[in-house]
């Protein structure tokens, strides 16, 4: 697994090889960051410091996702709350085997899951947002099944063979390489 | 309760060594604005939040911040891996090895170690979040400072991620402080 950074989207969307389901060219299409570092009220936050007032942009848009796997790259997955760095690139993961793409299609379901599970804490009447997170919520559990049949527990409560040594510990730890 | 997950939020794989960095990569460990107080901030100010919402989001939040300070770790021990004693001295860690060797260790870049007097737990939602979202442009501002500092693309890759996910954790805590000021808490 290594780092390599996009140039622009369209790079982004051809040059995923793997988990092609999981994208569609309409997502990328729309795919914008609405941020305008020139316009002060609608800058970092959505929070309009001029009049000392909070709006947000969500109280004014229906739910805007990413695409799973754009978002996992982005680190957000709210296209219209997207604020890249300075000029840095998205950076993309090259990815090196089957058990990597595993993890990373995961991580991927997972972080959506996740994002808009901190949506809801807050909009907890979102219909919408809810139907999104039981998508991914039922995407993870389905990848984390599949992977730990062939490699091994991500969970100590997953799927552990009966056989000794013990599963749980002698599958790889994620920070050692 | 928690339950640990075998895999790190984000991929690391990072191939060149680089003690500099490391160096300075651990105040998001053990500093002021790092995930180690964001964290323990967060989990611990969730017991006075006057609802579900607070509860819901403070306990998301930290747990969050946990897959963080592992990252981080997983960071500062893969850019640490195989140094000998000469490196290690030449990049100024020699006060760190005697210590703790090649052990982590929660401290800022400076070397200060971490401590509970870096967050604030005032039982008053407001204040509390108010802290909280100041501690997400903290953390977000030493992740740029940290990008600025490095143009290994293995180090990069993960400080944007981590420093969106800051973005991501000010717009949360910003639109349940608006609630709860609106409800007058």
């Amino acid at each position: 697994m290594n780092y390599d950074f996009y140039d622009n989207v369209n790079m982004m969307k051809q040059e995923i090889p793997f988990n092609q389901n999981s994208f569609n060219a309409t997502d990328f299409a729309g795919m914008s960051n609405n941020f305008d570092p020139n316009n002060t009220t609608s800058n970092y936050s959505g929070f309009n410091v001029l009049n000392g007032s909070a709006t947000f942009q969500n109280e004014k848009n229906t739910l805007n996702l990413f695409d799973s796997y754009e978002g996992y790259l982005k680190g957000n997955a709210f296209k219209n709350e997207y604020i890249p760095y300075k000029d840095y690139k998205v950076a993309k993961l090259n990815i090196n085997s089957e058990k990597e793409e595993m993890l990373i299609n995961i991580g991927e379901y997972s972080f959506m899951m996740h994002d808009i599970n901190l949506y809801l804490d807050v909009h907890p009447d979102d219909q919408n947002a809810l139907r999104k997170f039981i998508e991914y919520r039922n995407k993870v559990n389905e990848l984390i099944t599949n992977y730990e049949r062939k490699y091994g527990p991500i969970g100590v409560k997953g799927n552990i063979n009966n056989n000794i040594p013990f599963e749980w510990e002698n599958t790889s730890w994620p920070w050692v390489k | 309760m928690w339950a640990y997950e075998k895999r790190l939020q984000y991929p690391i794989n990072i191939k060149s060594k680089d003690l500099r960095m490391a160096k300075l990569l651990v105040t998001q460990y053990g500093g002021s604005n790092g995930e180690l107080a964001a964290a323990l901030r967060y989990l611990n100010q969730r017991y006075t939040m006057p609802d579900d919402k607070g509860r819901a989001l403070l306990t998301d939040i930290g747990t969050e911040e946990l897959a963080h300070v592992e990252m981080i770790g997983t960071m500062i021990s893969q850019l640490m891996a195989n140094a000998s004693l000469e490196e290690i001295k030449r990049a100024g860690l020699d006060a760190h090895y005697a210590e703790h060797k090649k052990g982590l260790y929660p401290t800022d870049s400076n070397g200060v170690p971490f401590t509970v007097a870096y967050f604030a737990t005032t039982g008053d939602p407001i204040a509390d979040l108010t802290e909280d979202i100041a501690a997400e442009q903290k953390a977000r501002a030493v992740y740029e400072n940290l990008i600025n500092l490095t143009n290994d693309p293995d180090i990069l890759g993960p400080l944007l991620w981590l420093r969106q996910r800051e973005v991501v954790h000010f717009n949360r805590f910003n639109e349940l402080l608006e609630e709860y000021r609106k409800k007058g808490y």
